[in-house]
C-alpha cells in the first residue's frame, strides 16, 4: 500500500486539487472606475442587498451573491458595478457602465480561469451595449452570441450583465422616488 | 482444430474482460452525466481514500483570535470558528474587531463579517485596498491601519477612504498563531471533508489511475483485450459461415 504513494504525487497536484490558474488582470478596477466618470468619480454608495433583491440575484445568478452589502458608483444618471462571479473555478472579476436602464460599457477586468478568456475581447463584450432587462425573468432584450470553448464564461458574464442592470434599477428607482 | 482453440481463448478472454467492461460501463455512465448527477460536488469523506489521496493542507494551518472568534486558515480555505466563508485563500494576514463586526484580511481583500461569520461586504482594489497588503492593526486612536507595498494607510471602512501615511505608524497588529489542539482537529477534518470530489476518484478509477501507474497498464491491457475479443470474434463468426 504505502510503495503506491509514489505513483501520486503528479495526480494529486493537477487533479485533486482545485487548479490554481495565474490571474490576468487587463484593467485594474480602480482604473475602470476612473476611465467610466472621465477621472472625477464619485465616492462609493453602499447597496444593501434586501430580501426582493436577494431572490432575484438568486434567480439569475442560481445562488446567492456570497455579500449582504455592495458598493457602487453613481454620477448624473450613470452608475458603475464591479462584480464577481465564477466561470468554472475562479471568479471572473467584471466592470459595467449602465445610464437610463441600459448597458454602456462592459470590461472584462481580472480573468483567472485557465479557459474562456476570449470573453475580454470586444466582439465578445460589444453585444452587450445598450442591452436591457425585459420581462419578469429580467432576461436581457438581445441573445447573447456564445463563444466555442468559452461557454462558461460566456453565461458568467451574461449574468452579470442582467444583475448589474437589475441593481442599477433600484438604486436608480431609490433614488427617484 | 484452430477454430476450437480460438473459441476457447475467446471465452476465457471475455470472462477477463467482463470485469472491466462492468467497471468501465459504470463508470463511464456516471462521468457522462457529471452534473446531473452533481459528481464534482459529492465529496468523499472516507478515510482510507483521502490518505490514499494524501489530503492534506500544503502549509501549517493559523489561526487569530479575534474577540471570542477564531479566524483561521487551512490550506486554501479561510473558516470563522468552524464555518467556511472563503476558498482559493492564499495567505491570512490578519483579523480584528471593527465595532459590531470583524475585518478579515487575505490576500488583497478585506472581508467584513458580522459576529455570526456572515459576510457582509467584501473590499478589493476597486474600493482602494492597497496592493501588496501585508499587515492590519489599529492604532492607539482606535483607527484601522493597512501595511501594504509602498506603505501605511489609515482607512475609513464606511466611506471607503484611505490616508496613504508619510511614515510607518505605531499599531497593535494582528499576529497569526498555530491552530489550537481542538480546532485544528476539527478544521482539518472538515477540511478534507472538501478535497476529494467523487467525479475525481469515478476519472481515475475509469482510467485505472486509482492503483497507480500500475493500474493505468492494467486497463490498458484491458483495452487490447476488448480489441483481441472483436477479432477473435469477427474472424470465428466468419469461418462458421464458411
Amino acid at each position: 500500500m504505502r510503495s503506491m504513494y509514489r505513483y501520486f504525487p503528479l495526480i494529486m497536484l493537477l487533479m485533486v486539487v482545485t487548479p490554481v490558474y495565474p490571474e490576468s488582470v487587463y484593467q485594474e478596477p480602480q482604473a475602470f472606475i476612473e476611465e467610466a466618470f472621465e477621472n472625477a468619480p464619485p465616492k462609493a454608495n453602499k447597496l444593501w442587498l434586501t430580501e426582493d433583491l436577494k431572490a432575484s440575484v438568486r434567480d439569475i445568478l442560481g445562488h446567492d451573491m456570497g455579500v449582504l452589502r455592495l458598493r457602487y458608483w453613481m454620477k448624473a444618471g450613470q452608475t458603475v458595478w464591479i462584480l464577481e462571479e465564477i466561470g468554472k473555478y475562479r471568479p471572473i472579476t467584471t466592470g459595467f457602465v449602465i445610464e437610463n436602464n441600459e448597458i454602456k460599457k462592459v470590461k472584462i477586468l481580472i480573468f483567472r480561469e485557465s479557459r474562456g478568456w476570449e470573453v475580454r475581447y470586444p466582439f465578445f463584450t460589444d453585444q452587450f451595449s445598450g442591452a436591457s432587462l425585459q420581462g419578469e425573468n429580467l432576461d436581457l432584450d438581445r441573445p447573447i452570441d456564445g463563444i466555442s470553448g468559452a461557454t462558461l464564461s460566456v453565461s458568467a458574464v451574461t449574468r452579470l450583465a442582467r444583475v448589474a442592470l437589475l441593481f442599477h434599477q433600484h438604486v436608480t428607482k431609490a433614488g427617484s422616488s | 482444430m484452430l477454430l476450437r482453440i480460438l473459441h476457447r481463448w475467446h471465452r476465457r478472454f471475455g470472462i477477463v474482460a467482463a470485469l472491466f467492461v462492468v467497471m468501465l460501463v459504470v463508470t463511464g455512465l456516471m462521468l457522462n452525466h457529471t452534473d446531473g448527477l452533481k459528481l464534482d460536488r459529492n465529496h468523499i469523506q472516507n478515510a482510507l481514500l483521502l490518505d490514499h489521496y494524501n489530503i492534506n493542507p500544503r502549509q501549517e494551518p493559523v489561526t487569530i483570535r479575534v474577540n471570542s472568534k477564531w479566524i483561521s486558515q487551512v490550506g486554501e480555505r479561510l473558516y470563522f470558528n468552524d464555518r467556511e466563508i472563503r476558498k482559493n485563500v492564499t495567505e491570512l494576514i490578519g483579523a480584528l474587531p471593527n465595532g459590531q463586526e470583524l475585518i478579515i484580511a487575505f490576500d488583497e481583500e478585506l472581508l467584513v463579517v458580522n459576529d455570526e461569520g456572515i459576510v457582509i461586504e467584501s473590499l478589493r482594489g476597486a474600493q482602494g485596498v492597497p496592493a501588496g497588503m501585508r499587515a492590519i492593526g489599529k492604532t492607539i486612536n482606535g483607527n484601522i491601519v493597512v501595511n501594504a507595498a509602498h506603505g501605511d494607510y489609515i482607512v475609513n471602512l464606511d466611506s471607503t477612504e484611505w490616508y496613504e501615511q508619510e511614515d510607518r505608524l505605531e499599531a497593535d497588529w494582528s499576529e497569526r498563531i498555530p491552530l489550537p489542539g481542538e480546532l485544528r482537529g476539527i478544521l482539518l477534518k472538515k477540511y478534507r471533508g472538501r478535497g476529494l470530489t467523487l467525479e475525481r476518484v469515478l476519472l481515475d478509477l475509469h482510467s485505472g489511475r486509482l492503483f497507480g501507474t500500475f493500474g493505468v497498464y492494467i486497463v490498458d491491457a484491458a483495452a487490447l483485450l476488448f480489441l483481441v475479443l472483436a477479432f477473435t470474434g469477427v474472424w470465428m463468426w466468419m469461418s462458421r459461415l464458411k
